[in-house]
């Protein structure tokens, strides 16, 4: 009887896992991704569709509540105003955003430069 | 319209009440726009098919409003290793707890014919004790998770030196007895079967004057003691295999469960005479009936007292041995 195992199974990549880790990777990133863009006034569809213009499509299910959590932590503000004759809620960055905005560049850049040093040699 | 306007409502119902005119006004804001684009993109207005496709790829209104709301655990990740921990050591407590408390109930108050009645009504009740016991540690769980979220308890829980961690535990080494104390252990038993031989033909070994005074007060043993005489034996005829096995190797492998057959055998003898119904009968009928029940009384309760250390002392035991053999297959597993 052959014990040998199936090299298949072994290097298959759990899909759910693959999600549940990519969606980790990404939740960190969308926050940055939204202060970032809210250096300009933007109400949200807008705010999505700029995103997705520049290759980070997020879902309204996620970006509507994701506004409503950083305005109550005070990095965004808010005002309803009315644009084409429809009511329309705009956020742009507070200064407390302005300030954290810049500590969490600081500490993507040096990730980011960390990863690179230590993607280097497999990327060889 | 309509469509768009029971979608929000669905939603709304999930919704706190304090910012939900305000979500709802964005959502419907929201999906208006994305009509509007839709519109535009097809060239034609849409229509109810349309906006029902929409508002299905938006999402279902639960999972929406879920979306909005704060994220509640009763015990969150950082507690919750230590709940499951305890949970783990407590829960084998509470079992014995109970047992120990139910057996105790049944020899004190049951009668031989009631035995099984209260030992199927004491396992039925066992379900909603563990669940009561693991209700209780999970609210006690909760309040201290709910108390950790207080930065002030935070930090003092935080707090610890690791200087004051206790010091190295000696490795349990196992107790192997030489061969001359297993052959002295050996010797006394047989001794003590001897003993226990002689017992029918001179009561006096086991009684002393107190044999004398039976016979006087008209009083002998019930004819429960038969049996329990023949129980006795098979028993010290158990431990007498288990000492010669244990003579040979001094091994545990099959010495202990032979102790657990052998203590078995002491339960099930201690048993006939706790829960009989006479243990002293009358030789003669000089003896007052009142006196000779209440005697026989006195005598039940001691056995039955007897008997709940005996079971409560072969539990614990089991409890050891199965617990250190889960251990040795767990660290072989590894």
């Amino acid at each position: 009887m052959s014990t040998t195992a199936n090299p298949t199974n072994e290097t298959a990549v759990d899909a759910q896992l693959l999600e549940s880790l990519r969606l980790e990777l990404r939740r960190g990133c969308l926050v940055v991704a939204v202060l970032a863009q809210l250096h300009e006034e933007h109400y949200g569809y807008t705010l999505r569709k700029s995103l997705a213009d520049k290759g980070l499509a997020i879902d309204e299910s996620t970006l509507y509540p994701l506004l409503r959590r950083l305005e109550t932590q005070g990095l965004l503000t808010s005002e309803w105003r009315e644009e084409d004759k429809r009511n329309k809620r705009f956020y742009r960055l507070s200064p407390i955003g302005e300030a954290t905005l810049t500590q969490l560049l600081a500490e993507w850049r040096g990730l980011n430069a960390s990863l690179h040093n230590i993607l280097a040699p497999t990327e060889r | 319209m309509e469509l768009i306007e029971r979608y929000l409502q669905a939603i709304g119902r999930y919704l706190p009440t304090e910012s939900r005119a305000d979500i709802l006004a964005e959502l419907r804001s929201e999906l208006l726009e994305q009509m509007d684009a839709r519109s535009e993109e097809w060239g034609r207005p849409l229509d109810e098919a349309d906006i029902a496709a929409l508002l299905k790829a938006h999402g279902r209104p639960e999972a929406i409003a879920l979306r909005y709301l704060p994220q509640r655990s009763l015990i969150g990740p950082s507690v919750f290793p230590f709940y499951i921990l305890t949970l783990k050591k407590v829960l084998p407590l509470v079992l014995i707890v109970y047992l120990v408390a139910n057996t105790a109930t049944l020899f004190f108050s049951a009668t031989g014919g009631e035995l099984l009645g209260h030992f199927v009504h004491a396992l039925a009740g066992l379900v909603p004790a563990l669940f009561i016991g693991w209700g209780a540690f999970t609210v006690v769980f909760a309040v201290i998770d709910y108390a950790r979220s207080k930065p002030s308890v935070s930090e003092k829980l935080n707090q610890w030196d690791p200087m004051k961690l206790p010091a190295l535990e000696p490795e349990q080494a196992v107790k192997q007895k030489s061969f001359n104390m297993r052959l002295l252990e050996l010797a006394v038993h047989c001794l003590w079967i001897l003993y226990v031989l002689m017992i029918p033909v001179h009561p006096f070994l086991i009684f002393g004057p107190g044999a004398r005074a039976m016979t006087a007060a008209g009083v002998g043993l019930a004819p429960v003691f038969h049996p329990f005489y023949v129980l006795l034996l098979v028993m010290l005829g158990v431990q007498l295999v288990m000492k010669i096995v244990g003579l040979r190797s001094g091994e545990q492998r099959i010495v202990k469960p032979l102790d657990f057959v052998a203590n078995l055998l002491g339960i099930w003898a201690l048993s006939m005479l706790a829960f009989a119904k006479q243990i002293i009968v009358p030789l003669s009928g000089s003896m007052d009936a009142s006196k000779l029940a209440s005697t026989n009384h006195a005598l039940s309760l001691a056995f039955r007292l007897a008997l709940l250390f005996a079971v409560y002392g072969l539990i614990k035991e089991l409890w050891k041995y199965f617990r250190s053999r889960i251990r040795v297959r767990r660290a072989l597993a590894v």
